[in-house]
């Protein structure tokens, strides 16, 4: 198993997550910050499957296979129950994990660090008062690297 | 404006390609960036961006294809319908629209009653389709026509009644020129009706040029429209009449060329040019209403003058004034041909005989034929009309004209325009589908067929079964076969004796315009035409045994 720990010289992405900070608490959102930060190792993992995960699956023009079921089955109100939930987003996170595999394929090189293993569903809550589903999900890397991210994401209930 | 492209224009090779590009590029200026699939900078950054350029490289590879005479005769089809006239129109030349066929039809109806046709109703035959311009009603009394909306309704021989409308095609395009006695269908359906046919062939109906046709024309258009060198000549032509087919011009030292060698040595001494020329696809008949005096003998006589149909081929037909629907002909007894050689304006051409004057708008006929129906009393000189149908290709005189106008036409030189000597030529042939799939198109074979023979021109004097059954392919499924070989057929009717003598052409494999230029034939002066009626299509499924 490879593990980084050093970043220098290593390949860059844009970070989308603003607001993180090294420890405690913080309101963490989606943008591209203003001076335009930049995320190796598991950070890129960690928004690289969210960034996927949200994806309407078919949405990008003549790359229909990207993305995942995930929202379009919030939509189609698909997810009532707690059941329901973990099956989706087992769906969803079977097709985010063979997509980003088959990426790394294609590369080929990319560090142990910088390659998903698995996306576990930690836990997750739905408030119906407020229409809003609370998903807690845990990234890890081959590294043995994790994040944990926390998705509200907006529900309709029946 | 060119229409704009959209997202579905691109092909996602054309993404892949620029997404790779950007990559590349990136990766090269920074290579520290991660621009691999999924991660944010390569889906929400050189994806898009990739996409905007792919569209942007479509529609810069559309103007190159479309921004000069020399690209757009490289790949016509790539080129822009609207740059392409921008383009063109720094040339004076216009791209044909194309026109919409018109015809009369004529309604044979069981009973003497009163008929609507309704202005919605819709006409078909041969898979085309064609409308009325307005309601119409057949009325059975002549006092009952106070519009152009009241058709009277005669009486036929055979006992029932006719009466007829006028139509004109749904969309432009030569094909929509329906010949005589083709048969209709209509809906919705016509009350009391026994049948529905095309009372003359129609008129009109020409193609909207085509980025290809356009070009084409265009070798010949970018020369200056006059009477000089063969190019220039030709663009003349085209510009009187951008509907013209093919040209062929006889001059000097052309062995087909008869009028430059009117002295005593019979030597060509040049200034004078025959231009042959193919004015519609195939030739159509024109009807025209004769008066015709008997001779007695049951035997009645008229004469066709040059303007009536100028440049004619052939009497195809006559019948009694206001005979409708009908098949076959009152028998031709005679045909003498001759010239009209009246002044038009301050000169006329020189023409020697009949073969130098056939098929010019200065021909002229008197025909004798008889009728056996004639009433016993009828003396001498006495008067009827007769329906006469008339071969020829349109707009013979049209272009003669300019050879005339004094303003127009040359100092030095004597031009005259010539319908092409015709080989009209007739096709058989059998198709053979694959059983389980449905039976190919008889009306599309016949379009396509006759469209290849037609567009050959003066190219070659020859038409080979294989042209045909290419043709054939167009339009049906690849797995289907022509069972050869095929039958052709010509008559050429050529210009010495014509209508009384002609030559046959027969072959399976290819059919050759003989070269007989003292006789006015030869690849420069004739050209085969085949209507689409004229060609025979039987279809069957193919035998086979099952698997």
């Amino acid at each position: 198993m490879v593990t980084s720990v050093d970043y220098t010289g290593r390949a860059v992405d844009q970070l989308i997550f603003q607001g993180v900070v090294a420890v405690g608490d913080q309101l963490v959102a989606t943008g591209w910050g203003e001076a335009g930060e930049m995320c190796t190792g598991v950070q890129k993992v960690a928004q690289t499957w969210t960034s996927l995960f949200l994806t309407d699956l078919g949405s990008i023009p003549h790359d229909l296979p990207r993305g995942s079921s995930f929202l379009p089955a919030i939509r189609m109100g698909r997810i009532q129950v707690d059941e329901d939930v973990e099956a989706e987003f087992n769906l969803a996170a079977d097709r985010v994990s063979r997509t980003m595999d088959q990426d790394a394929a294609d590369v080929g090189t990319l560090p142990d660090d910088e390659r998903l293993d698995e996306a576990i569903l930690v836990d997750f809550r739905i408030d119906q008062a407020a229409s809003k589903l609370y998903l807690i999900v845990n990234v890890r890397t081959i590294a043995g690297d994790a994040r944990t991210i926390f998705l509200p994401v907006p529900v309709s209930f029946r | 404006m060119a229409d704009e492209l959209n997202f579905s224009d691109i092909s996602s090779t054309a993404i892949e390609q620029a997404e790779d590009y950007l990559v590349q590029l990136l990766q090269e200026e920074y290579p520290s960036l991660d621009l691999t699939k999924s991660r944010v900078i390569r889906d929400q950054v050189i994806r898009p961006a990739a996409i905007l350029r792919a569209l942007d490289r479509e529609e810069l590879d559309k103007l190159r294809a479309s921004f000069s005479p020399l690209t757009i005769t490289e790949d016509p089809a790539a080129a822009d319908d609207a740059m392409v006239d921008a383009v063109y129109a720094n040339y004076h030349i216009e791209r044909f629209d194309g026109t919409k066929a018109t015809g009369v039809v004529a309604i044979i109806i069981s009973s003497l009653t009163t008929t609507a046709v309704p202005e919605e109703t819709v006409f078909t035959a041969n898979g085309m389709t064609f409308v009325l311009t307005q309601p119409y009603v057949g009325v059975t009394a002549e006092e009952s026509i106070v519009s152009s909306s009241e058709r009277l309704i005669e009486e036929r021989s055979d006992g029932s009644y006719v009466f007829t409308v006028p139509v004109v095609a749904t969309a432009v395009g030569e094909q929509y020129r329906i010949e005589r006695s083709t048969r209709f269908t209509a809906v919705p359906a016509v009350p009391n009706t026994i049948d529905l046919q095309a009372t003359q062939d129609f008129e009109g109906g020409t193609d909207e040029e085509t980025n290809a046709a356009l070009t084409a024309r265009v070798q010949a258009g970018i020369a200056p429209e006059i009477f000089s060198a063969r190019a220039q000549v030709e663009s003349l032509l085209r510009d009187q009449l951008p509907g013209l087919k093919a040209v062929s011009q006889v001059g000097l030292g052309d062995v087909e060329m008869l009028r430059d060698r009117h002295n005593l040595f019979l030597a060509s001494t040049g200034g004078k040019a025959d231009l042959y020329v193919q004015t519609a696809d195939y030739p159509s008949e024109i009807k025209l209403t004769k008066e015709c005096t008997y001779v007695g003998s049951n035997q009645w006589q008229f004469a066709l003058l040059r303007d009536d149909a100028p440049g004619f081929y052939l009497v195809t037909a006559i019948v009694r004034a206001g005979t409708l629907a009908f098949e076959g002909s009152l028998e031709v007894i005679e045909e003498i041909r001759g010239l009209d050689l009246t002044l038009e304006t301050d000169w006329i051409h020189d023409i020697a005989d009949l073969l130098e004057g056939a098929y010019t708008r200065y021909q002229t006929t008197v025909v004798k034929f008889e009728d056996p129906l004639t009433p016993l009393a009828t003396v001498v000189g006495a008067k009827a009309d007769y329906d006469v149908y008339v071969l020829r290709q349109p707009d013979i005189k049209t272009l003669n004209d300019l050879t005339i106008d004094r303003l127009r036409r040359p100092h030095g030189g004597d031009y005259l325009i010539r319908a092409a000597v015709p080989a009209l030529t007739t096709v058989s042939m059998l198709v053979q589908y694959r059983p389980g799939v449905a039976a190919p198109d008889v009306a599309s074979i016949k379009t396509a067929v006759a469209s290849r023979a037609n567009s050959l021109g003066f190219t070659t004097g020859k038409l080979y079964m294989s042209q045909l059954a290419d043709a054939v392919y167009t339009v049906i499924d690849p797995k289907s076969a022509i069972v050869t070989p095929l039958d052709m057929h010509a008559f050429i009717y050529p210009p010495d004796l014509t209508p009384l003598s002609w030559i046959e052409l027969r072959n399976v494999d290819v059919l050759v315009i003989p070269d007989l230029p003292n006789r006015g034939v030869s690849q420069r002066t004739t050209c085969f035409s085949l209507a689409p009626s004229d060609v025979s299509v039987a279809v069957a499924p193919m035998p086979t045994k099952s698997i």
